[in-house]
């Protein structure tokens, strides 16, 4: 009798602990969300109606004015120049660092060759090295390949990345050895193991890592900054960013092109979800 | 070795030709494996080592980006230490990484709990909080503005309702820091909630029913198992929010551009701000160099404490 009571006691616990854990986690969400709630409701706001107050997630009379704005009058048209600056460099970035990064994760994986333990050991080292010592030399060496206001000024430094290497050599450290030496009885050359076995077997990893590259690509700030200069040349992260000081436009028209930056992203975000995950457990290396 | 001898050599050879014969065979590997690499090597090594050198010899001279650099020794390195607003920007970074990095662990170590409590949702609340993290921080950073405006920010209102006079966050060299802060936790706290759900998930389940069994309670069995085996996991956490907010400077550029008089400055912004605004190259490389010191042996530290011997 009292140890069926204590066990029914102690469902009503668990039950009672999992309710606050959920209602512990809206909160929480709640409160990591909401601020982009604000960002969305104020692009929605009047252009003459500089901020309401209270603050509220539905302004009064919504319009889709500031996108029609910072679309099509903006600046002659700068920001879909921008959104086009942006999307090139990153789907150039992505492209080529994900073939270079898997085939430098392949070779660390699966090869041996003199020096590779140090080599691995400093490729990860140089991420440790902050932005602050790089970014002056680097700028320089881009001025004198001539690249400075280029796309290839983005676009060559983040070919490939030690993290990007890191994550792929784990994928693939995981991906049975057997299939390789098998085909290489069948004769196939280094480079055809590479492209026809080694990829499709790695795509799921290569997603992980790609999402990842876009992010980074799409949102990275200090560094385009330096290196693009050109009013034509920006990137929405930097040309948002120079909105402010340059233009003094109403804060509803940051905000609508800041929810026009975001989208894509999100997107992206919601449709390679599980990957995401997974991407991030394996650049944990668990 | 010479490689004639070893292409001579017979298939039948004595042992120590088919020695020579594996170890070209391995050579000639090496370079062929190190001529795919070199794209990926030359890129990386070539904008990270090689500007780490170079920053390093700058940081001995004198001079802007486009004039002669003189040497100077290590004038640049005294003249730091006694560099009113190099030392302020150095309190100001270690203000702000001592402030973020235990309440954004502490944080995202009890979300990671809480949400690996939970029978269904696990997926969709990790992706919540870690939704911040793929908004551009430029964009994160404006809509922070919004939210600790002084007249029209939701954060006042919120403060207000308790009685709290309305501050100006971004404006008074105080609250200033503690705004930037609270948006870095803000943003920041879902990467380390991932990291520490997968390493909670790698946990075997038999160690927590053993010592159920021998009776153990729950704040124990947390402080007694799971935060112990979580110390290799805690360590990289610790390292990547190390790494991260030494080097804070797209908050610092949106939202306050170092000001007011310096108040919200970091090292990183005041490099940038003393090669790229003020053209003092030789001295923006030298306060460079000073934080990629000061972050490696703040790694190498925690890479020793974190130094875990259990093993399951």
């Amino acid at each position: 009798m009292s140890a069926t009571f204590s066990r029914i006691q102690s469902k009503w616990d668990t039950y009672l602990w999992q309710g606050f854990c959920y209602l512990l986690m809206i909160l929480i969400s709640v409160a990591t969300v909401v601020p982009f709630l604000f960002m969305f409701s104020t692009s929605l706001t009047q252009s003459f109606t500089m901020m309401s107050y209270p603050p509220t997630l539905l302004p009064d009379n919504p319009s889709l004015n500031n996108y029609w704005e910072i679309i099509f009058n903006f600046q002659k048209g700068l920001f879909p120049r921008w959104f086009f600056n942006t999307l090139f460099t990153t789907l150039c970035i992505t492209v080529g660092s994900l073939l270079l990064n898997t085939l430098a994760g392949y070779i660390f994986a699966k090869k041996e060759f003199y020096g590779k333990h140090l080599l691995f050991s400093l490729l990860l080292a140089t991420m440790m090295v902050p932005g602050a010592v790089t970014l002056i030399p680097a700028f320089l060496i881009i001025n004198k390949l001539q690249l400075f206001n280029t796309y290839w000024a983005l676009i060559l430094p983040a070919l490939a990345s030690p993290f990007g290497i890191f994550m792929m050599r784990q994928f693939i450290s995981s991906l049975p050895s057997e299939l390789i030496e098998v085909s290489k009885i069948d004769g196939a050359s280094e480079l055809r193991i590479f492209w026809s076995i080694i990829i499709p077997l790695s795509l799921p990893g290569m997603a992980a890592l790609g999402i990842f590259t876009v992010i980074n690509a799409w949102n990275s700030f200090l560094w385009p900054l330096v290196v693009l200069r050109a009013n034509t040349m920006r990137t929405l992260v930097v040309g948002l960013a120079t909105i402010q000081s340059e233009y003094h436009p109403e804060y509803g028209l940051i905000m609508a092109g800041s929810v026009l930056t975001v989208l894509p992203l999100l997107v992206l975000y919601v449709l390679f979800q599980p990957y995401f995950v997974e991407g991030l457990r394996m650049g944990y290396g668990k | 070795m010479s490689a004639t001898s070893t292409v001579q050599a017979t298939p039948r050879a004595i042992p120590t030709n088919h020695v020579h014969r594996r170890r070209w065979r391995k050579l000639r590997e090496t370079l062929f494996w190190y001529l795919l690499l070199s794209p990926s090597l030359l890129i990386i090594f070539g904008f990270s080592i090689v500007p780490m050198v170079w920053s390093i010899y700058y940081s001995l001279t004198k001079g802007g980006i486009l004039s002669k650099h003189a040497f100077v020794g290590l004038q640049n390195y005294t003249k730091a230490a006694q560099h009113p607003i190099f030392l302020l920007t150095l309190k100001n970074t270690t203000l702000y990484a001592v402030l973020t990095i235990p309440i954004v662990i502490v944080l995202a170590l009890i979300v990671a709990l809480v949400i690996i409590q939970l029978p269904r949702m696990q997926g969709f609340f990790r992706s919540t909080v870690y939704f911040p993290l793929i908004i551009p921080i430029v964009i994160a950073a404006n809509i922070w503005a919004y939210i600790v405006s002084r007249d029209f920010g939701p954060l006042n209102l919120f403060l207000g309702w308790f009685g709290i006079p309305r501050i100006d966050w971004l404006g008074d060299p105080f609250w200033a820091i503690p705004a930037i802060v609270m948006m870095e936790i803000w943003r920041g706290f879902g990467f380390y909630v991932i990291i520490l759900i997968a390493a909670l998930q790698s946990i075997p389940r038999e160690l927590y029913e053993a010592a159920r069994i021998d009776g153990a309670r729950s704040l124990r069995l947390l402080w007694n198992i799971t935060i112990p085996l979580l110390r290799p996991a805690l360590g990289f956490c610790f390292i990547m929010a190390t790494i991260f907010n030494f080097q804070l400077f797209d908050p610092i550029y949106v939202l306050t551009q170092g000001g007011p008089a310096w108040a919200t400055s970091t090292v990183s912004w005041y490099v940038y701000q003393q090669a790229f605004e003020a053209d003092n190259l030789g001295f923006a490389s030298t306060m460079g160099v000073v934080l990629l010191l000061i972050i490696l042996v703040l790694s190498l530290i925690q890479l020793r404490f974190f130094r875990s011997d259990i093993e399951y």
